[in-house]
Order: C-alpha cells, then structure tokens, then sequence
C-alpha cells in the first residue's frame, strides 16, 4: 500500500478538489507541510501577514465561487488568522485554514509558539479539527472540505500537529457527501413554495430584498428569471449587490443604514416582503419594530437559523435559494401573479436620494464625484472590492455590479483591512479579469504590507486610495452623534502613499485637484501591471442617505 | 420573562460540550442542567422568551450535534404541584 506523509495527504485532497492556488505564511510548526508544498502542483502565495492570507483566500473564493484555503503556522501564526475566519463565517465564505501545531507530545504544556487553535477558533468557525492520529486525517481533510463548501458555507479549521505532518499513513481520501446529522442542501417542501406564491398573489405592492445567499447557492441566473417573470421592485442588500441585473427595470438599489431613499421607501410601504439568502442584519432593518411596518415576509434561506430569528415571518422556507426557485418558477406559467410594474415604476420614480456632491470650495476631490467618475470608467464587469468604512458605502451605493461575484466586501463582519488583500485574492481567481481595491486611509494602512506581494507577483490590479485623513466613519458619527467632539480619528500626517507605493516597486500616481480628475483617472486604469491611485479627497464628506442608529428605515436623514 | 427549554442531543464527540454551552451563554440563557454520557446529552435551560426560539436552530446547526430534540412539558401532575409552589416561597 502507499504510504503518504499527513502532509501529502493533506495536499492530495486539496489539489483533487480542484484547488490551485493558497495563501500563506510559514513557521515553526508547519515546515513539513511547506516542505511537501514544493513538490505539489498547488501555487503557494506568500503573504506579508497571515491575517492577509485569510482575506486574499475570502477574495479568492468569492470571486471565483470555489473554496479559499490559507495556512499559517501555530501560535501566532494561527491567531492571525482568528480576523479572517471571523469576516469569512459572518458573510458565508468558503474557507479553509490549515494550521500548523506543535507535536502532539508538547499540546497542553505551554510550548513554543504553541496556542489552543480549537479554543480560539470555536466561536467564529462553522467547524474546526484537531488532528492527533494520521490515520484519522484523510477521512477529516475530506470532510473539512465537505463541510466548508457545503450547506450555508463557512470556515473550516484543521489543526494539525508537526509529527502528524510528518507521520505516514497508507489510508486514502475519499470524498464525501454526507456527516450524519448534517443537511448538505435543504430543500423546502412544495406545500411551503405554494404558501410563498399565494402571498404574492395576494400582495399589491410587493417587494424583494435578496442577499449574498443567492450568489453561495449559485441562483443568479435564476433569481433574474424569477425577477423578469414578477416584475417586481428588488432590493440588494450588501452582499447581494449584482445578484439583480444592473438594468433591471426594477433594480431599487441597497436597503438600511446607507442605503438608497427608494429601497428604504419601498420596504417601509410595502406590504409584501420576499426576502432570499439574506439575514435581515441591523444594518439593513434599522430599528426592527418600525421595520416594513405595513407587510407580510416570505423568507427563502438554507440556513434555519435565519428564519424568524430577528423578523417574524409568515413563511419560512427552510431551503436551498436554488432549489426552491426551480419550484417556485413552473407557478408563473400555471397560476400567474398580478402585474406589480405599475407599482415597480411608483418605487423607482423615488429616486436614490444620492445627491450630486458640492464642489469642495478647496478644490480637493469630492469623494462621490471620484466614485461616480471611477464606476463610469470601469463599468459592470471588472471586480470592486473594498475596504470598511466610509469609501465602502459610496462605492456600495454607486457600483453596477453586473453579477455578485464582481463585489467583494466585508458585510457582517466589517473587517478593515480586507480590501487591499481581497483584491489580491480575487486577481489569482480570475486572472483575465479587471479588479480594483478601493480601500481608506484607515484600512489600507492595515494591511499595506501586501504591495509587496502585488509586486512580487506582478499583478495587474489597481488600487484606489481615497485618503481624507480621517477614519470618516467614525468621524462622522462623532459629528452627528457626539456633538462634533472627535476622539482617535485624525491621520492628518498620512504618509506619501504614492511615493509608498513606488518603493514597494508599484507604478503611482496623485490626485489632488477636482480638476485633473479625469486624466488621472484614465492614466491610472490604463497602464499595465500593478498601480496605485493616491486621492486626497474633501476632508469631511458625510455618507447619506443615512439612517441613524435606532431609528427606522423611514427616519431616514439625507443630508446635514 | 424567562422560558425553561429542554433539550436532548446526541454529539459526534463529548468533547464538544463546551461548544454547546458557549453558544446557550451567548444567546443568553442560563443552563440550569446537564447530564452527559456516551454521546448523548440533556439540557436544561432558562432562556429569555423573546429569544427562546433561537436555541433549537442553533444548536441543531452545530456540526456535532447529529440529532436534537426539543422536549416540551405537557401538563404537571398533581404530586407535582405542591413541590413547585413550595420551592417559589423558598
């Protein structure tokens, strides 16, 4: 029989699933795994920190659909990796960590870079491994894989010691479909999509709101039948952007805090709500007892968790999106629902209430303008992904996403520092494609470090900077809500990041005056290989809309 | 208000315990008892009402929970009554 090292074994499974490409950082305790590595057909990314091997694999699984896998090493190696997991178990990402661990014989004494991975992990993971036998790691790599990609996905962490790296086994990996007791793809029985279709056919003014659940469960293309056939008003939330087409006559924008005056409008005067894949989070309901006071919800979501957890809906059905749509469509054809495109029209006729932002009287850059002028330029098809923070919600409000995997933020979690990396990720995914990381001041000095790899490798995406010398979120919160009393929020001596940029070896250019707006932006997306765009904007740009923290959607303010 | 919700599981493994009860704390509840044997488990738990409906899903959720009944109280019998209402004066 074939004897394998724990580490081949590991390696095998991941290349038989289809994987490519992992991001990572060495150690101590992982050595023999980086040692199986060189013969393997996987490419390696070294990162410049692990907690960006963790994002640039989210960003790589979310551009591409398939699973993202990073490795660190143990003890500080692995809580590096703790922010990641945590971004990628809140917004459903496919991920899977490998850590290294001291031998088995040391576990449990304090030693050297060692750290109880299960113990940290246990919270923020969907499921986590610590591998003590060899044998035992075939049949768990298999089932960490298994497990991160299926069902609602999440990330998987598989601990596994230096010995058991080491150590031989003749078992083989087989995949799997099935954990007992675990439901891999719940589908809904027809009973429950018949109640989902009675509603709507009683509804008037029906609305949609759909999520990133629909992007995880594959349902895109369907989700745009199932808009064409009802014509009704949608919604996107966060990290549904693109699940809508961007033409779709229908297409009201994002719900919540930031979100468009005509989304919030809709949902408040609505009196059906079907919502797909999405969680109905704080940031999209606002305050949950002035939450579409007037409507009845429908709430198609794999995971049971969801349904009825924070909105009391009055069908749940606990499903696969897919799944229940290729039920849900054939009753168009037999039982069809009232025409909505009157009402559809009345809801987009609101308008976004994105209002065209003032000169700034400096001559600095307006952030929005720069935004509105970026999306123009780009278009539908090249992948945006951002950082947290002010930026995020502008670019939110302006992309035109022509399919979900072309958005890549951190929704739940709202994890500072994932733009620059995300980026990095999503290039490996889809290396023909155009990706921009649009990052803050703030988050981009996170995790800046990653030029370094941009460069080593040599790839092509570019980076927006927008910098205003504040952490603008927090900024403008402590200016509407604590009396302008502005408290840790000052980076008025950023550095150069153009000149930054160029000593990482980046091609960089500046842009500081409203005026040369235009020709900087074409000279920064059209040169080849990696570049880096440094935009001084307007110091003190509010988001808005905005929905204050506690009010409802209806409270929504729009201007200072 | 609080709601005493009853439960009954089996565990791939007894060593995900701990996850079990990390998850009743955060969703607010206080476990008032446990007992655990050969992969299997009782809960009992006071959880808040509102929130009462959270625990079952998620604790199904958790890959190591392979199966999860939820046991309701019935009706109280007459021995019982007394015993009860002698603890709330206590």
């Amino acid at each position: 029989m074939l004897k394998r090292t724990g580490s081949k074994v590991v390696i095998d499974a991941l290349a038989d699933a289809g994987v490519t490409t992992v991001f990572g950082y060495p150690g101590g305790a992982i050595m023999p795994f980086y040692d199986a590595l060189l013969d393997s057909p996987l490419e390696h990314i070294l990162v410049r920190h692990e907690q960006s091997a963790t994002h640039a694999a989210d960003g790589y699984a979310r551009a591409s659909g398939r699973m993202g896998v990073c490795i660190a090493t143990s003890g500080p190696g692995a809580t590096n990796l703790v922010t990641g997991i945590c971004t990628a178990a809140m917004d459903s990402t496919p991920l899977l960590c490998i850590t290294g661990q001291v031998p088995t014989a040391l576990i449990g004494t304090d030693a050297f870079q060692e750290a109880d991975v299960p113990g940290l992990v246990t919270a923020i993971s969907k499921h986590y491994y610590q591998v003590r036998d060899v044998d035992d790691l075939p049949e768990i790599i298999a089932e960490a894989i298994f497990l991160t990609t299926t069902g609602r996905p999440g990330p998987v962490v598989v601990d596994i010691p230096k010995d058991v790296q080491i150590a031989t086994t003749t078992r083989r990996c087989e995949p799997i479909d099935h954990v007992d007791g675990y439901v891999a793809r719940p589908v809904c029985d027809e009973a429950k999509v018949r109640l989902a279709h009675e509603l709507l056919k009683s509804a008037e003014k029906p609305v949609c709101i759909v999520g990133g659940g629909c992007k995880l469960s594959g349902a895109t293309e369907k989700f745009r039948e199932w808009c064409d056939i009802t014509q009704m008003p949608v919604i996107t939330t966060l990290n549904g952007i693109g699940c809508a087409d961007p033409e779709y006559k229908g297409w009201l924008g994002m719900p919540g805090m930031h979100g468009h005056r005509r989304s919030n409008r809709a949902i408040t005067e609505c009196d059906l709500i079907v919502a797909m894949g999405i969680r109905f989070d704080d940031r999209v309901t606002g305050k949950l007892a002035m939450f579409a006071p007037e409507a009845r919800i429908i709430h198609i979501d794999i995971d049971e968790c969801e349904l009825s957890k924070l909105v009391k809906v009055d069908a749940a059905l606990h499903s696969d999106m897919g799944a229940a749509l290729e039920m849900w469509l054939p009753l168009f054809t037999s039982d069809p629902v009232p025409d909505f495109a009157e009402w559809r029209d009345e809801a987009m006729a609101i308008g976004t209430g994105l209002n065209p932002a003032p000169a700034p009287a400096d001559g600095k850059v307006a952030p929005t303008t720069l935004l509105d002028e970026v999306m123009q330029l780009i278009g539908g098809d090249a992948i945006v992904t951002t950082d947290v923070g002010q930026h995020q919600m502008w670019a939110a409000q302006r992309v035109r996403a022509s399919h979900p995997t072309k958005f890549v933020t951190s929704g739940g979690a709202g994890t500072m520092g994932f733009g620059l990396p995300s980026a990095m990720g999503a290039q490996f995914a889809c290396k023909d494609q155009r990706v921009l990381a649009i990052a803050g001041d703030g988050g981009f000095q996170m995790t800046m470090s990653e030029l370094a790899t941009i460069r080593r490798c040599n790839l092509p995406l570019k980076i927006l900077v927008m910098d205003n010398k504040f952490l603008g979120m927090v900024r403008q919160w402590q200016e509407m809500f604590f009396d302008n009393r502005y408290s840790g929020v000052d980076l008025s001596d950023n550095p150069d990041f153009a000149a930054l940029a160029r000593v990482f070896g980046l091609t960089a250019f500046t842009l500081n005056e409203a005026d040369r707006m235009g020709e900087t932006l074409a000279a920064w997306w059209n040169c080849d290989g990696p570049a880096l765009l440094h935009a001084i904007c307007h110091l003190e740009e509010n988001v808005f809309p905005m929905v204050p923290a506690g009010a409802g959607l209806a409270d929504m303010v729009e201007s200072a | 208000m609080m709601k005493s919700l009853t439960f009954a599981m089996k565990l791939r493994q007894m060593s995900s315990l701990p996850k079990v009860l990390m998850l009743c704390q955060r969703l607010g509840g206080t476990v008032t008892y446990l007992s655990a044997a050969d992969g299997q488990a009782n809960l009992v738990l006071l959880a808040p009402r509102d929130r009462a409906h959270r625990f079952a899903p998620q604790l199904r959720r958790l890959v190591d929970v392979t199966s999860l009944t939820e046991l309701h109280v019935l009706g109280v019998t007459p021995a019982q009554t007394p015993r009860r209402a002698g603890r709330r004066t206590a």
